[in-house]
């Protein structure tokens, strides 16, 4: 067992402080403390490679972890379902969810992320752009009955649950595909396919683009163009 | 303005009632809080559950922020609370300690046949997984979460002195599981 209320000795303190001087995030007087110590412990840098190795591979297995998809529509619900709770009619449109997340991102996190990051964010920016100059500069809600209804060819998918938002949307906007409308009654969204009517062999074969990424989407069905 | 200046602002917003800004702080910082607590109870679906609590908590005790802490920091807190209160509700029903489990498990391989099938960056994320959870929580605060000595000690309920000897540990086993796979560090 570790004794926590110990008093560290000055080697050990310097020792315990250096992730915080390799994520930036150390208090003016450590820095000074650890600068301090460096200049007469040139064997720091060494120690300071070390907890940089930590801060790599902690980062990395973080970045493995993804949120289910489903997450929001989950807490939606929790909400709606707690008698005490007020629900304000607007929910938060799919474009909303995508701004936000890129909103959240610090540049500290995209400088530690690297090269797998700045890609996934390009891929994030493009499909987000994608979306927006489908709506050829209109901003509509994802809601919004005029995108969700009328001309077009349209379906009804079913994520997974555990699919990644990122992947998601590189993989909709890749194909043209937009979300126009939900989460409806068991998760179900509506798809506009093209904003065109299709011919029943080009319908079948948006449709059949769906149902071959089975890692993102659990169930896919055309939909009529008005409901 | 700011990321933590957009989330103050949207706190703010779910103080007065707004769920809009409930999804939208949500949004912004699902993947963070669920990453942390993935990472602290090591099972999805429990994450994912406490992943709502933590929003729920946020959506009653919003008009309690006072905005002294980081958004994030705040978050964190209230994440860490209920994941250490469901970690502790499990042992009391299940009798079962997991982190014991896991050390015990983490011991089973020899450093020869470890070392075989690990190479560097293998061997030092599966001695991560060997740490305790108080271990992985602070390396992952510091690391990841990018939460100061203060905040890590806010967040954790423990004087700042504390939190150093517990992150010095922390390294320090790190560094033994290390060698025990056959990485020596050379620290400490």
């Amino acid at each position: 067992m570790t004794n926590e209320s110990e008093i560290l000795s000055q080697e050990d303190e310097i020792a315990a402080l250096l992730p915080w001087y390799v994520s930036g995030k150390i208090s003016p007087a450590d820095k000074l403390r650890v600068d301090a110590y460096a200049k007469e412990h040139p064997e720091l840098v060494r120690q300071i490679a070390l907890a940089r190795e930590e801060a790599d591979t902690v980062f990395a297995v973080n970045q493995e972890i993804h949120v289910p998809w489903a997450a929001v529509d989950k807490l939606r619900e929790s909400l709606e379902a707690n008698p005490t709770v007020r629900m304000q009619a607007a929910k938060a449109s799919f474009i909303d969810r995508i701004g936000a997340l890129l909103d959240a991102l610090t540049p500290r996190q995209l400088a530690y992320a690297g090269l797998a990051t700045a890609f996934a964010l390009a891929v994030q920016a493009g499909a987000l752009s994608s979306l927006l100059l489908h709506n050829q500069g209109a901003y509509q809600t994802a809601s919004s009955p005029s995108q969700a209804h009328g001309k077009g060819t349209f379906a009804l998918v079913a994520f997974q649950p555990a699919a990644p938002q990122s992947t998601v949307t590189t993989f909709l906007a890749g194909n043209g595909f937009a979300i126009v409308e939900g989460p409806r009654a068991g998760g179900l969204y509506r798809l506009r396919l093209s904003e065109e009517a299709l011919d029943a062999t080009a319908a079948t074969a948006a449709l059949d683009k769906l149902k071959a990424r089975t890692d993102l989407i659990s169930f896919a069905s055309t939909a009529p163009a008005s409901q | 303005m700011d990321t933590a200046s957009d989330d103050r602002a949207l706190i703010k917003a779910i103080a007065g009632g707004d769920a809009k800004a409930l999804e939208k702080l949500f949004t912004r910082n699902q993947t963070r809080i669920y990453r942390y607590l993935a990472r602290l109870v090591r099972n999805e679906a429990q994450a994912e559950e406490l992943l709502n609590e933590v929003f729920l908590g946020v959506w009653q005790s919003a008009a309690r922020y006072e905005g002294r802490s980081e958004p994030a920091t705040w978050l964190i807190s209230i994440a860490h609370n209920k994941a250490v209160s469901s970690l502790r509700k499990k042992r009391e029903v299940s009798g079962y300690d997991e982190e014991a489990a896991g050390q015990i498990e983490d011991e089973a391989d020899t450093p020869e046949v470890t070392t075989q099938k690990l190479d560097k960056a293998a061997a030092m994320r599966a001695a991560m997984q060997g740490l305790s959870a108080e271990h992985r929580e602070v390396l992952d605060l510091v690391y990841y979460q990018e939460q100061s000595v203060a905040e890590v000690a806010e967040i954790l309920s423990i004087p700042e002195a504390t939190v150093k000897t517990r992150m010095f540990y922390a390294r320090k086993k790190l560094s033994e599981l290390l060698k025990a796979r056959g990485v020596d560090r050379g620290w400490p």
